[in-house]
This record gives C-alpha cells, structure tokens and sequence, in this order.
C-alpha cells in the first residue's frame, strides 16, 4: 500500500501507455486475423465455385460428347448408348444423375447427387448445344456439337 | 504483485503479448497454408482440364483430316463413275477400316485422346457423292481383361 | 537483476519488460507477418489466374465447338461472346500447300475479351479440295503480356467450303 501511495505521475502514464499499446497490439493482431480468415475464405468461395461450375461444364461437355443420342427436354437430359440411358437433371439445389436401361424408367427422379448447383439448362441450338450451369449467383456457358 | 512492481510497474504482466502473438502467428500461418493449398489446387485441377481440352481437340483435329481425305477420295470415286474403287483406296488410309452399306460404303476409324480415352468416327459414303456422319464420339478405351477371372470357387471340392 | 538495473539505467527507473517484450514481439511478428503476407499474395494471385484461366478455357472450347460446326471464326466469335465482340484486323497471307489440297493461305486475327484485358491471336489456315475444305484455327490467348492458354481445332467444310 505505501507503494501505491508513492506512486508517480510517471508510474501512471506508463501503466496506461502500457495498456493502450497493449489493446493497440491486440487490436492489430484481431484485425490480420481477420483479414486472413477472409482472405481463405474468399480463395475458397472461389475455388468451390470453379469446380462446381467448370466440373459441372466439363462433365455435361464429356457425357454429350460421348453419347450415342441426347434427349433435351425442361427439366435435363437423357443421354442415350448401347443399351443403357443416362438421365442428368437439376433439382433442388443439385445435379442429379442416374443410369437406367434405355427401355426403362427415365424419369426425371432419383438417382445420385453429383454437384452443388444453382442451376442447369441445356439448350439446342440446333448444330450446337448450350449448356449454361449456374453457381453461387455467376453463370458460365459454353457449346458442344452434336455428336 | 511485488516482483511485477519491482521490475515492470506498469500493470500489465510479462508474457501475454508473446502468448497472444504466438496465437496470432499460427491462426495466420493455418489460413495461410489452407489459402495457398486451395489455389493450388484450383490451378492444378484447370490445367489438367485444359490438358485434355488439347488433347480432345487434337484428337478431333486428326480425325477430321481422315474425314477430308476419305470424302476427297470418295468425290473423286463418285465423280469417276467407279464409286466401288473407293473400298480399296480409302483402305489405305492409315487406321480406316472400311466396310459395305446399303447404298455405299461405311468408313471407321478411331484417333486416341490419351491413355483412356479415344475418339470413334463412323462416316457413310454413298455413290450419289453424300457424306453422312454417323458416328463421331469419344470412349473409354476398352481393357481386354476376357483371359483373367476372378479367383473364386467354382463349387467343387 | 543488477545488470537489469544497469540495463534500464540506474536504481530509480527500474527495466520495463513489458515495453522490452512488445519491441521482440513486434520484431518476431513483423518478420513471420511477412512471410505470411507472402504467401497469401501469392495464394491470392494463384487464384485470380485460375480463375481467369478457366474463363478462357471456356470461351476457347465454346469457340473451338461452334467453329468446329461453321469453319468461320466471326460468326463462331459473335455466337460465344455477343454480338459487341471487339475483333480487330485480319491480315490474309495467302499461300499454297504442297498437298491434294488447294492452299488458302493463312489469316490472322486478334480479338480482345473482358474489357481488352485478354486477347485472343486466332491462326486460321485453310486448304480446299474438290469435296470440301478443312481449316485449322489455333486461338492463343494472352493477358499482360503473357501467354495464358492456346487451343487448336479444325473444321472440315464439305462443298468447298461454301458456307463460309
């Protein structure tokens, strides 16, 4: 307590120049965490909407390219080869695809969710398709030839 | 109390800026790491797409110069009035195996996209000069694994 | 603690630590800040350019599918990028090939995309026959300065290539 007592103005000013350079310090260090977490968190917002939309496109591309006969219709496509169809569709939220026999049930459900989509149209253009994915909001859209 | 008095006398205790900058420097690092691995990735993941872009196109690319070459000399069997020479002459084109349709000639080859995958063209030839696709597709190259069986048991003892 | 004392100058004003550790703290932490920093720039970076490349990846397979269809690269331009597509000069270098074909010659285009921060060199060579022609493009595209991405494509034409 006598020390208390004795306490200078200097002893004061340096406690609370300590402390305000402390909450400074602490402050700064909060803010670059931050600024790192929405830096990741931006790099992977991107890196989540290349690959849902570039993969959707490259795989849309690929399974036209390599099917025998396509069936466009409003709700997806119906890819046809050999003996076996291929029915890829959106719905809710997601690319669904499933493999049927080209006689039976290809119908615009069930099957297995293959991407996080906003949404999927494929379009005939007549020599060319259009498929257009859309992924957090941007769109992306590129052509394929029939084959 | 009295050590800190004695020593620092300013309140605050030794210590906590290092620990608090020590938690900083490894959130950063950890955000940093996960940032870089996740471009990374992104980057390497389009340049494998770009690769099989080429690689399909070049594909194409080939396949459609055998498509020329077939049709030229499908023209100039068609203008010759001797539409059945172009059997043996489009035979000769390296990869094209030719056979007979209904009204002409059925020519097919297949160009290889890269390891798994190969481009498949089926083109028919007819004697009045037309050309139709038929056929113009990418695969999966198939295994021939018809000699290897599974080791299981066949039922008998 | 006597070479302390001696250290912050005498009996009176005893060593602060506190000021002593911030200044070895802020040293330590400005140098892995930077380091850091570093990595995130060019994590950043990375990111951008991939994300660009796959833009253009895009519009090179859209282009490539529909001047596979066509043999004509204006139209096959317009139809990916919008009619307001920027092309800029042809220059038309005309030769001959030593084939069963007939050279066209070879032609040379540019065209910018986004706002002129990407360009596009397109290569268009020909040759023609009497059942048709087939044209090779080959579309490089650049971005300060730099070669970011090249694709090459054809298109065979029957008739002699009269839709062009």
């Amino acid at each position: 307590m006598k020390k208390y007592r004795n306490k200078t103005l200097s002893d004061t000013v340096s406690t609370v120049g300590s402390m305000l350079l402390f909450l400074l310090f602490t402050g700064c260090l909060l803010m670059m965490i931050a600024v790192a977490a929405g830096t990741y968190s931006r790099i992977s917002n991107n890196f989540d909407k290349t690959f849902g939309s570039s993969a959707a496109l490259r795989y849309l591309s690929n399974k036209l390219r390599s099917c025998g006969d396509a069936e466009i219709s409003e709700h997806g496509i119906i890819l046809r080869s050999d003996s076996i169809a291929d029915v890829i569709y959106f719905d809710g939220g997601g690319l669904y695809e499933k493999t049927v026999m080209s006689d039976g049930d290809a119908e615009f459900t069930g099957g297995d969710r293959i991407f996080e989509l906003g949404g999927m149209t494929v379009s005939d253009l007549g020599e060319l398709y259009k498929i257009t994915v859309t992924v957090n909001g941007g769109e992306n859209s590129t052509f394929v030839r029939k084959g | 109390m009295n050590r800190r008095e004695k020593v620092g006398g300013t309140g605050l205790g030794v210590g906590y800026v290092t620990v608090m900058m020590i938690f900083a420097v490894i959130c950063m690092t950890i955000f940093a790491v996960l940032s870089y691995s996740a471009a990374s990735s992104d980057s390497a993941f389009n340049k494998r797409g770009g690769e099989y872009l080429k690689q399909y196109y070049a594909a194409d690319s080939t396949a459609k110069e055998k498509l020329a070459m077939l049709d030229a000399i499908a023209k100039s069997a068609a203008d010759s009035g001797f539409f059945e020479d172009f059997e043996s002459a489009a035979a000769e084109v390296s990869g094209v195996k030719v056979s007979r349709v209904r009204d002409g000639f059925s020519a097919n080859w297949t160009v290889k996209i890269n390891d798994r995958q190969e481009l498949a063209a089926t083109v028919e030839f007819t004697a009045d000069g037309g050309c139709e696709i038929t056929n113009w597709q990418s695969r999966t190259i198939s295994q021939d694994d018809s000699g290897e069986h599974l080791n299981v048991w066949d039922g008998s003892f | 603690m006597s070479a302390l004392k001696a250290f912050s100058g005498g009996k009176r004003r005893p060593i602060n630590l506190f000021f002593t550790e911030m200044i070895i703290v802020l040293l330590f932490f400005s140098i892995s800040g930077a380091v850091i920093l570093k990595v995130f720039a060019s994590a950043e970076l990375k990111s951008l350019q991939s994300a660009r490349l796959e833009r253009v990846m895009i519009t090179a397979q859209s282009i490539a599918e529909a001047y596979s269809e066509s043999g004509d690269l204006t139209s096959a331009a317009k139809l990916v990028l919008g009619d307001d597509v920027v092309i800029g000069e042809t220059t038309l270098l005309l030769s001959d090939t030593k084939t069963e074909f007939h050279g066209v010659g070879t032609s040379y285009t540019t065209l910018l995309l986004e706002n002129g921060s990407i360009s596009m060199r397109a290569q268009e060579s020909g040759a023609v026959s009497d059942a048709g022609g087939l044209y090779h493009l080959t579309m490089t595209f650049d971005a300060d300065g730099e070669e970011i991405y090249s694709l090459s494509c054809s298109a065979y034409i029957r008739n002699g290539g009269e839709e062009r």
